[in-house]
């Protein structure tokens, strides 16, 4: 990978190069402010960069700033944040700003190695996956041509409170047990996903996902949540500061705005997804991997919960037409 | 397997960020002499302002170069400093005798190392 590491101390930026030098066949290009990051990045001839290492406190533009600033043009590329701030405020804002994984100074030389490669990893499915965004596709008129599966966690572009999957599993892991008092997770999944999936083309299935989740961020406006994209039709949140959403209530809220808009497949039909909620379950004292399991639990009660709507539907409609 | 533990090289960082630890402690008490002059909080916060980016830096950097204690001890008087600077801010600031015991008992453990 060809990284951009932006830190103002320079004994951090000696300490990366040491390790990416000595360690990995990674390149590495450093700067200390985040004015120095932008003319390096326009400057760049030689093929832009594959992962960026932001410092948060620096003077003038700060690092959620920056990473701000490069989701403008640059919805892919891995940004790690490498901060000394641990404090909840700055992980909210990094991973809203759109940072995909978060390291805290002093770091452990495993622990940076660790992410390195999950960013990596994250460069490589990048480049097997769409080379036309949805909202590119959608100015452009240029088609999104290459598969998409069931169960493949899409990346939802310029949808405010929406990350990536990836980067929401990481923030949840970032925050320590005390940070996660209050928070909760909760899911919504698309019924008939996978009717959904088999007629629709993979551009028209990226822009549904696209849509519903942009109603279900609306929905979730005046609250203080982010939201991923897991796959197979079904959004995981995070509620924080106390919240304790009402799910079903709330896909009630998402299917009237559903019912409301119009959605149309390029054939001109037209198309009425809807959503159910599952159970909200509080993340209070877990930690690391117990904290993935919660989201699990939730996304799995929403997609529990699709099921028995469609079994209760069509119960209804066959008892309807035998009476 | 190979289990990477320490950067190979990092004595070399570390006896950098040595050399350069005076200078840096020289930044704080500077900040902090300048700082015990200031007339009033919103100058005070401002004048605290280097010591307060110094403290970060070395709260950052050294525990990851095997000096964990200084970094811990740095980060307890920045996180001080930081506190008291936004309270000037606020115009509501604390007791500066306490912040500045915060910041000389960080400078001369430092000068130790």
């Amino acid at each position: 990978m060809r990284i951009l590491a932006v830190d103002d101390d320079p004994i951090i930026l000696e300490l990366l190069r040491q390790f990416v030098e000595s360690t990995t066949d990674h390149a590495l290009v450093t700067v200390s402010s985040a004015a120095d990051a932008r003319s390096v990045i326009a400057g760049s001839t030689d093929g832009s960069f594959d992962c960026f290492l932001l410092d948060i406190q620096m003077p003038e533009t700060d690092g959620i700033e920056l990473c701000r600033h490069l989701r403008k043009t640059d919805t892919n590329t891995p940004v790690v944040m490498l901060t000394a701030m641990n404090e909840r405020s700055y992980i909210d804002r990094a991973f809203r700003a759109g940072a995909t994984d978060y390291v805290t100074k002093p770091f452990e030389v495993y622990e940076l190695a660790a992410r390195l490669t999950a960013a990596e990893a994250l460069v490589a499915v990048n480049r097997q996956a769409a080379t036309v965004s949805v909202p590119t596709a959608r100015k452009t008129g240029v088609a999104i041509d290459h598969p998409i599966e069931l169960n493949d966690p899409l990346t939802i572009y310029d949808v405010e409170g929406v990350i990536e999957h990836s980067a929401l599993e990481n923030y949840l892991q970032q925050l320590g047990r005390s940070a996660l008092f209050g928070s909760t997770a909760f899911a919504f999944s698309i019924r008939e996903i996978a009717a959904y999936h088999a007629r629709m083309s993979p551009f028209e299935f990226h822009c549904m996902i696209t849509d519903v989740a942009e109603i279900m961020a609306d929905a979730l406006s005046h609250r203080s949540a982010l939201m991923s994209y897991v796959g197979s039709g079904s959004y995981a949140c995070v509620a924080e500061k106390g919240w304790r959403p009402d799910s079903k209530q709330l896909a009630g809220r998402v299917n009237y705005a559903l019912a409301m808009s119009e959605l149309y497949l390029n054939s001109g039909e037209r198309i009425e997804p809807r959503v159910c909620g599952g159970d909200a379950v509080r993340m209070i004292w877990r930690s690391g991997t117990a904290t993935l399991d919660a989201l699990g639990e939730a996304v799995a009660s929403a997609e529990r919960e699709t099921v028995d709507r469609e079994k209760y539907l069509d119960d209804f409609w066959y008892m309807g037409q035998s009476a | 397997m190979t289990v990477l533990t320490e950067i190979p090289g990092l004595s070399r960082v570390r006896e950098h960020f040595l050399d350069l630890l005076p200078e840096r402690l020289e930044t704080i008490a500077m900040s902090l002499q300048a700082a015990s002059h200031g007339v009033d909080p919103a100058q005070i916060a401002a004048l605290l302002e280097p010591a307060d980016i110094t403290l970060h830096r070395i709260a950052g950097a050294a525990g990851s170069l095997k000096l964990g204690d200084l970094g811990a001890h740095a980060r307890r008087a920045e996180l001080e400093v930081a506190a008291y600077r936004f309270a000037c801010r606020e115009s509501d600031p604390s007791d500066f005798n306490r912040v500045a015991a915060e910041i000389e008992d960080f400078v001369a453990a430092a000068s130790a190392v």
